[in-house]
């Protein structure tokens, strides 16, 4: 039988994944919490899928195994056609560059003691990429997020929620991920720089094939963010939403796509000016 | 600058604080220096009396005070009845010692505890973890006499170490000769202050290095694909520097009174000895130019300490310029 067409096969595919977490030690008595209870997910490029669960649903373990941060007890992580579980440590650190995250507390993710040039030019020093083409990547990275070029000598502390969370998008980008996952990462913004990050992350998609994980509380922004989206609850996926499911549950907040949400900001400008 | 000047100001009001407070306190104590001489019949009352005049002994503490202050003022801080010299050149040729006890040992202490800090907290509840904290806890345990003492009992035994002082008297002249005679016979004391210091250090350093290791940004980079290595010394150390640097700065405050029983017990020509004899003799100057050194130190330090955390940390030089 004929493979399926390149364009059909996922980016990434997530094969019957289990986490639990337990506390304690083999002298107290030990709790153990199901996380992730046999979860199966597939995530073609250039698309965007949002996993939706209250506090405490698996979540962000889920997004800790997509990383590496944390190791499955069981299932497969397809990532690009590689089953990144049975990578060992040195092949890791060369696919993990290509899955980026992108935390909701931007403060703090970003370190203190680092200023913004230093925090996006990092895995390209890593890299071994010499000074000129680092500063070039830079640039072009603020560019992206549309941070001016002031704030390269900044630090974190000293730019707004907003201008920091742009940071954190620029740092993901720089290693020219395939997929970014955003763990809240709209969280605590108020509700124009939510827009604007929206806009931005829709542009970024429709540039460069990005995918995109959105992990959130709200089925809203799910609604307008996402091409599909899964329901976690207590580790297991209990609801499974498409495109055509949620274009009819919320056709008020639907996803306008990149094009439309350019020619509003376009439209918006022209007003401004 | 404006900044130093304020410290400055602050530490030399500090500085007379401390000494005023000496003062009243060596005051406090009950007898002087010429209350032993009594008990002698071959001495007369009428002697101790015009001793005591000589010195200065039978005028009000003001008076006193303000006499030491223009010693000060001459850099004699006072006048030693033991020794009957100025205490400034005494406490001057002692301290020498002990700063090149103390300041080794601080170093060497801080060179161990620094790398085994990091690494107990890189590699948090693994065996070489629970290791260092069986070890550390036997050292905090451990009295510090006892060590002294354990170490003495080795020298004396094994006749590997000297067993007290700073320099032998045969030592062939030469700088090379003199240099290793000092380096071998400061080995037990700086070993004991290590070990001593140790358990606090590497606890500190372990503590702050968790604390780093488990901030956000530390878990962001991790996710972001930073090799360990990296995350350790560009990331979580930079974040554990300022508690670290506190602790550094009250090291080397103490680095003139963090020895005293050591050198006592190992017979090292220090302040120790010195402040013990002046103490046991109601020698006041003596007494109190050791307090205002070692005040003079533990100020310094805690100045150097903050003009390193305003140097390290960014977030400090934003209020500070604010």
């Amino acid at each position: 039988m004929a493979p399926p067409p390149r364009e059909t096969q996922p980016l990434l595919e997530v094969r019957g994944l289990c986490k639990t977490h337990v506390q304690g030690h083999w002298w107290q008595r030990r709790f153990e919490t199901i996380a992730l209870d046999h979860v199966d997910l597939a995530l073609c490029a250039g698309k965007t899928l949002a996993v939706v669960g209250e506090s405490g649903a698996g979540k962000t373990t889920l997004a800790m195994c997509l990383i590496g941060l944390e190791k499955p007890d069981a299932g497969q992580i397809i990532f690009d056609g590689a089953n990144i579980t049975e990578l060992r440590r040195h092949s890791k650190m060369r696919t993990c560059p290509r899955i980026q995250l992108v935390f909701q507390d931007s403060a703090g993710a970003l370190s203190p003691r680092m200023s913004v040039e230093e925090i996006i030019e990092e895995p390209l020093l890593i890299a071994g990429k010499d000074r000129a083409s680092r500063w070039k990547s830079v640039s072009r990275a603020l560019d992206q997020v549309g941070l001016p070029g002031s704030c390269r000598h900044r630090r974190p502390q000293e730019l707004s929620g907003g201008q920091r969370q742009r940071v954190a998008i620029a740092r993901a980008l720089v290693p020219e991920p395939k997929l970014l996952i955003l763990d809240e990462a709209l969280a605590g913004l108020d509700l124009s720089i939510q827009g604007q990050i929206t806009n931005l992350l829709f542009d970024l998609q429709s540039e460069q094939t990005l995918s995109f994980i959105s992990i959130t509380h709200d089925l809203n922004h799910a609604a307008r963010f996402a091409d599909e989206a899964v329901v976690l609850q207590r580790g297991r996926i209990i609801h499974r939403i498409d495109a055509a499911e949620i274009a009819r549950t919320f056709p008020s907040v639907r996803r306008q796509g990149p094009s439309a949400f350019a020619a509003q900001r376009a439209a918006a400008t022209g007003a401004g000016g | 600058m404006r900044y130093l000047g304020f410290r400055l100001l602050q530490s030399i009001f500090l500085l007379l604080g401390v000494s005023l407070l000496s003062f009243i306190f060596v005051e406090a104590a009950p007898g002087n220096y010429f209350d032993e001489m009594r008990l002698n019949p071959r001495i007369t009352n009428e002697t101790v009396a015009q001793l005591r005049q000589d010195y200065g002994l039978n005028q009000t503490l003001p008076i006193r005070y303000v006499h030491w202050l223009s010693s000060v003022s001459r850099g004699e801080l006072g006048f030693s009845f033991a020794y009957d010299s100025p205490v400034a050149p005494l406490l001057w040729s002692r301290a020498r010692n002990t700063l090149l006890l103390t300041g080794s040992s601080i170093a060497m202490a801080w060179l161990v505890a620094l790398p085994w800090g990091i690494l107990s907290a890189a590699k948090r509840k693994a065996w070489i973890d629970h290791a260092s904290s069986v070890i550390m806890a036997i050292l905090l345990a451990a009295p510090d006499v006892l060590l002294a003492l354990g170490l003495l009992l080795f020298a004396a035994r094994t006749r590997l170490l000297p067993v007290g002082g700073l320099a032998s008297l045969a030592t062939k002249s030469g700088m090379w000769p003199e240099v290793r005679d000092v380096a071998v016979h400061l080995f037990g004391p700086v070993l004991i202050l290590v070990l001593i210091s140790l358990p606090t250090l590497v606890r500190h350093v372990r503590a702050a290095m968790i604390e780093a290791i488990d901030s956000p940004c530390v878990h962001a980079a991790r996710a972001h694909g930073i090799p360990r290595s990296r995350i350790l010394c560009r990331h979580a150390l930079p974040l554990a520097l300022n508690p670290l640097i506190s602790l550094f700065a009250l090291s080397l405050g103490s680095l003139l009174s963090a020895s005293l029983l050591v050198e006592v017990v190992m017979s090292w020509p220090g302040l120790g000895p010195l402040l013990l004899d002046a103490i046991l003799a109601r020698d006041v100057y003596v007494i109190i130019g050791s307090v205002m050194i070692a005040s003079l130190f533990l100020i310094g330090g805690m100045l150097l300490g903050d003009v390193l955390l305003f140097l390290v940390d960014p977030r400090i030089r934003t209020e500070g310029l604010a």
